[in-house]
């Protein structure tokens, strides 16, 4: 009897004009957004792995010189445009895409996209996510508002119930029936998603198939809720017209209002410093220390005189080792550690904003979804934190490599400019690399929006199975 | 014309009466006043990370003050006087860093347009541009993708809704409700009651839009004396805008479908204008042409600095002379000079290049210029940014004069630099005085 | 056999149903005739099981019909005044939807001479419901009910709308079941109608069965001017 109300409720889904006019466009709109996005998606990867060769490459022919000033004249990280970011572009044109890696300075990743765009960029670009998140409940709610209440008003609800029809089984089957349709429409893109993951050739990025795999599963379970919710308005409601009207409304305020409220509110309740105080609290954390271009500071005294003791000697200058070189990389681990103090701060205070809204997402499931879906596609605050890092570990790894070699080789007595190191000893640094995480440590950090999306499905089915049966057919 | 009034006293009547219009218009006005004060809380933010730099301004050049009047036969007063009277700064540390901030344009609460992704002063000393430019204000970036909860937003995203939900059953309440067929009965013409009705709901729109701008601009102490060009533009986009959705709509109930097919067509319009269009085009933008590349200019300022370091002295002097022949005194050893002339060949190279890039993203840019008319959404919301003076042309405007005031300081500062001279107290002062 | 005893049903303050007595065995014709509100469709509906009855009890075949326990369903069947069906389906998948739904799986060629065995028109079996006239979803009523095979028939004033010809088949087709044995409970504003078809009239106001007669005893024009009479007398509630 089931597989009976699965089908002549497909069969007539199928037969309605505008289901078919509004899945065409969609699907098209899907197609569109999923081509358009990986072609995208490829140019900018190839133009950052090209640059992040290309300085490397400059890196390693920047000539003989001293490793002090290899270590100043730097090196550059590009983040790589995340595979899956085609699908959902999350925050990617807000974060910075490269940042420039000296000694003695740690500099912010800049020249995010949003700044080089005029106001249309903040409408964003058409994603799969979006269209997902946002119209595909719309349409959910376009197939349900009236599944039930529409039967209720012409009679045939009366009529199947005299038929002996139980209203739960009724329910479930509308609900089998207008969720299948859905992933009709839903999953051809996802394959087509599939296909140009493994079409692009040089093998499919590490993690990226179980990631689009957990986006798909993430959206299913996504337009569930969504359906179920809708069928229980559909099924309590008296007349279609007030189930759409609140539909449609619950629509506005989960997609469109909510999420915006929710990070305005965040940012009210918790304060962003100002770039200014960030470096200064910085600058005043490094001036109680020491630094390595000037000689006249405390620390370094004691520095010195420790050093000095070490080898049982009592000048620099007879030291077997360099000593502006020791003191340059001591000078660099105390910025660091004031560095990172500062900079964990500010991803404290992000991060404590970034939760307000990750919990609402037990209020509002299109908060849940969009987390993890951005999470998923490589582009939340997450991974830009995890660039950022790895990028400074990189900066502080070959700034410490050359510090290295300036107190072991260039001895005490010899000038600045004759001491010089070249090809050979620059690639000893290997090339800037960045792994995404991967999909189970990306998941523990998402279990709020895994949990909000459980409990939402978890009480609807509960709700259904219990109040279901008290459906009026009349 | 008599029937019209009629139209519109019953009309009013039964509108006024009708609790869906006083909940949409609680809606309305609850977000409209929650986006005034958000705007103005922001705009108080910027203001108070302005006022915050001004301060610490004010404190490093009253301690430098005080340090030029130091007696020196202490070494750390020595140090200190030293530092506060060359030009140069004492050791690597500069002189002084004076902080250029970008006043908050009378409107900024109202729409806050691009200005939360760009600082609003910049640290400025006489060091090489770029790297003091190439600053960003921090900002998470969860709530730049989500964008600010202003009037503009209320403004641009809501009213539609409120347009679509005021008419989508101005015909179908009538064919819904069993009072269509008399209303056909009657001698009026069925098109000119709908036109009465629909006058009356763009009434209401205009209604509050106006009251919505009026509040915005009490609630946030703009002057409506000081401001009124602006008050009167702002409404006209506005309201332009809310006529544009009343036609909009007037042809879905044209269409004379049910009230659930009219919601829905209402709803699917307001989607692909103020949604799809804009993202779409961003998307094809996107696939077709990628942002340029901003790090070449930083590469660029690093390999020529790390030629000037690599290189005899000459190789920056035989440049800067020959461009200021009047800081030209012959002098190729000091190192002071060397350093400082070095900056004018650093940002001589970053300005040639970030011109260069500026024409690039401009032209970007300007490729959507001719189907902006497909995103009236944007195109308002562009619209009222650049009246609020929150578009990211004002920014550019900003780092034009930034770069203006690097120049002069520079100015001020190369002439003692290469002369020699120091400042005395007095110089200082007109130092306070001019910049 | 359809009973109902000492029935009553309340809105909150309003009675739309009071101390109903009413038994309607197989092979007969009960009509119920009463202005609007008068208690008829309350009826229809509480043997149906579609709400639940505030006292007394509703027996189909000698079991209680039981609110939301469906158990009794399978013994009735049911023709609502505004069949309306589903648009998008054609006749015969409508039949064969509801039929599937009491557990008859019907075939298309079964389907289709149950639908002519009401006077469906062939051609019309494979055309979509909203193309139907409302004589002929009518019909389509009563092949679902048909399909079903319950002895007991409801009708909720299945020939309002109905020109004359169609009423007059829908009459000879509830006639053929009579004659099966199934007892039909039929709610109706046509005295014509009531005379003609019914074996037993009943005529409700404000909630009671104030006369239950065969129809046999009674004229046409008696049944009228007792209508009439009932409808002004004062019902002391």
């Amino acid at each position: 009897m089931f597989k009976l109300i699965v089908r002549k409720e497909l069969r007539t889904a199928v037969r309605d004009v505008r289901l078919q006019v509004s899945a065409v466009l969609l699907i098209g709109l899907m197609c569109t957004a999923v081509l358009l996005g990986r072609q995208g998606q490829q140019q900018i990867q190839a133009q950052r792995a090209a640059a992040q060769t290309a300085m490397y490459d400059v890196w390693l022919d920047q000539g003989e010189k001293h490793p002090h000033s290899a270590a100043h004249y730097g090196h550059f990280a590009f983040k790589p445009k995340p595979v899956l970011s085609f699908l959902d572009v999350g925050l990617d044109n807000y974060t910075g895409v490269s940042v420039f890696l000296e000694a003695h300075q740690q500099n912010e990743v800049s020249f995010s996209a949003a700044q080089d765009g005029n106001g249309t960029t903040r409408f964003g670009e058409l994603t799969a996510a979006l269209i997902l998140q946002v119209l595909f409940p719309l349409l959910i709610i376009f197939l349900t508002f009236n599944t039930l209440s529409r039967e209720r008003e012409e009679g045939t609800l009366r009529l199947a119930y005299a038929q002996g029809l139980s209203m739960r089984r009724l329910f479930a089957g509308k609900v089998a029936a207008t969720y299948l349709t859905v992933l009709l429409i839903f999953l051809p893109t996802m394959v087509l998603a599939f296909v140009l993951l493994y079409q692009s050739g040089g093998g499919v990025a590490a993690g990226a198939v179980g990631k689009l795999l957990a986006l798909t599963a993430g959206y299913a379970v996504y337009f569930f809720i969504f359906v179920l919710l809708c069928a229980l308005v559909s099924a309590f409601t008296r007349r279609s017209e007030v189930a759409l009207l609140t539909l449609l409304g619950l629509w506005i305020v989960c997609c469109i209002v909510v999420p915006k409220a929710a990070t305005s509110l965040a940012d009210s309740l918790y304060t962003t410093p100002s770039q200014f105080e960030f470096r200064r609290d910085i600058d005043e954390g490094v001036a109680g220390g020491i630094d390595g271009h000037n000689p006249a500071d405390e620390r370094l005294a004691t520095l010195k005189q420790e050093v000095l003791d070490e080898y049982r000697v009592s000048t620099t200058e007879e030291l077997p080792v360099n000593w502006s070189g020791i003191a340059m990389q001591a000078g660099e681990e105390y910025t660091d550690r004031v560095y990172d103090r500062e900079f964990s701060k500010i991803e404290h205070v992000f991060r404590r904003q970034n939760r307000l809204s990750e919990w609402l997402g037990f209020l509002n499931p299109y908060l849940a979804i969009r987390h993890l879906s951005m999470a998923l596609a490589g582009t939340d605050f997450d991974h830009h934190v995890a660039f950022a890092r790895a990028a400074e570990a990189y900066r502080r790894n070959f700034v410490r490599v050359m510090n290295k070699d300036m107190e072991l080789n260039h001895h005490p007595g010899i000038a600045f400019g004759d001491y010089t190191r070249g090809r050979d000893f620059w690639s000893t640094i290997e090339p800037f690399s960045y792994e995404l995480p991967g999909t189970a440590a990306l998941l523990a950090h998402q279990w709020r929006s895994l949990a909000a999306l459980l409990v939402w499905l978890s009480a609807l089915v509960g709700i259904a199975i219990v109040f279901t049966p008290k459906i009026s057919p009349l | 014309m008599n029937s019209l009034l009629h139209i519109l006293a019953f009309g009013g009547r039964n509108l006024w009466r009708s609790h869906t219009v006083k909940v949409l218009l609680l809606v309305v006005f609850g977000t409209g006043l929650y986006s005034i004060y958000f705007g103005k809380s922001v705009v108080d933010d910027q203001e108070g990370r302005i006022a915050q730099v001004r301060a610490y301004e004010r404190t490093q050049f009253d301690t430098l003050l005080h340090w030029a009047s130091l007696d020196t036969t202490s070494a750390e007063n020595k140090a200190h006087y030293l530092q506060a009277v060359s030009p140069a700064g004492a050791g690597f540390g500069r002189h002084f860093t004076y902080y250029v901030a970008q006043e908050t344009p009378p409107g900024a609460g109202l729409c806050l347009g691009q200005r939360d992704l760009y600082p609003v002063y910049y640290g400025i000393h006489v060091g090489d541009r770029a790297r003091q430019m190439n600053v960003g204000e921090l900002a998470n970036p969860m709530k730049l993708l989500t964008g600010n909860f202003d009037l503009s937003y209320v403004f641009v995203f809501l009213f539609p809704l409120l347009v679509v939900a005021l008419f989508y059953n101005l015909y179908a309440e009538e064919q819904e409700g069993g009072t269509l067929p008399l209303l056909r009965s009657q001698s009026t013409n069925l098109r000119l009651i709908l036109l009465g009705k629909g006058l009356l709901q763009l009434l209401v729109v205009w209604g509050s839009a106006t009251a919505l701008l009026l509040l915005g601009f009490l609630l946030q102490g703009i002057s409506l004396v000081e401001h009124g060009g602006l008050f009167l533009s702002l409404l006209t986009v506005v309201l332009g805008y809310g006529l544009l959705w009343t036609v909009l709509m007037a042809g879905v109930v044209w269409l004379r479908r049910s009230s659930a097919l009219s919601a829905m067509l209402g709803l699917g319009i307001w989607l692909v204008f103020t949604l799809i269009t804009p993202a779409l085009l961003n998307l094809i933008l996107l696939a077709n042409e990628p942002p340029p590349n901003r790090a070449g200019v930083t590469h660029a300022v690093r390999t020529l600095n790390d030629r000037i370091w690599e290189s005899p002295k000459s190789f920056v002097f035989d440049r800067f002379y020959a461009a200021h022949p009047e800081l030209d005194r012959g002098d190729t050893t000091d190192f002071n000079r060397f350093y400082h002339a070095s900056f004018t060949l650093l940002d001589a190279e970053a300005d040639r290049l970030q011109s260069q890039l500026e024409e690039r993203v401009r032209r970007r840019n300007g490729l959507l210029e001719p189907w902006f008319w497909l995103a009236p959404a944007a195109l308002v919301h562009e619209q009222l940014s650049k009246l609020c003076g929150t578009d990211r042309q004002r920014h550019l405007d900003f780092i034009e004069q930034t770069h203006d005031y690097h120049q002069a300081l520079k100015q001020l500062y190369y002439t003692r630099i290469f002369s020699g001279e120091q400042f005395s107290p007095e110089d200082l002062r007109r130092l306070e005085s001019e910049l | 056999m359809l009973q109902a005893r000492q029935l009553t049903k309340t809105y909150g303050d309003y009675p739309a149903l009071q101390r109903l007595d009413l038994e309607v065995k197989g092979g007969e014709i009960y009509c119920l005739l009463g202005a609007n509100g008068a208690g008829k469709t309350t009826t229809i509906n509480l043997f149906m099981g579609f709400t639940a009855p505030t006292a007394g009890e509703v027996l189909v075949d000698g079991r209680r019909v039981v609110y939301s326990n469906q158990a009794t369903n399978e013994l009735l069947a049911y023709i609502p005044e505004n069949l309306n069906l589903y648009g998008n389906l054609t006749g015969r998948e409508n039949l064969q939807y509801f039929a599937g739904l009491s557990k008859k799986r019907l075939n298309g060629t079964e389907a289709d001479e149950l639908l002519r065995s009401v006077g469906l028109q062939a051609a019309a079996t494979s055309q979509r419901i909203r193309y139907y006239s409302k004589g002929m979803r009518q019909k389509v009523g009563i092949a679902i009910a048909r399909a079903k095979g319950a002895g007991n028939l409801l009708l909720d004033e299945p020939t309002s709308g109905l020109d004359p010809q169609a009423s007059n088949d829908f009459a000879r087709l509830l006639e053929e079941s009579r004659q099966n044995g199934v007892a039909v409970l039929m709610a109706t504003h046509d005295l014509f109608r009531a005379k003609e078809s019914g074996t037993h009239i009943g005529i409700m106001r404000a909630g009671r069965l104030v006369h239950s007669l065969a129809s046999r005893e009674i004229t046409l024009g008696e049944l009228e001017q007792l209508y009439l009479a009932t409808m002004q007398m004062d019902v002391h509630v």
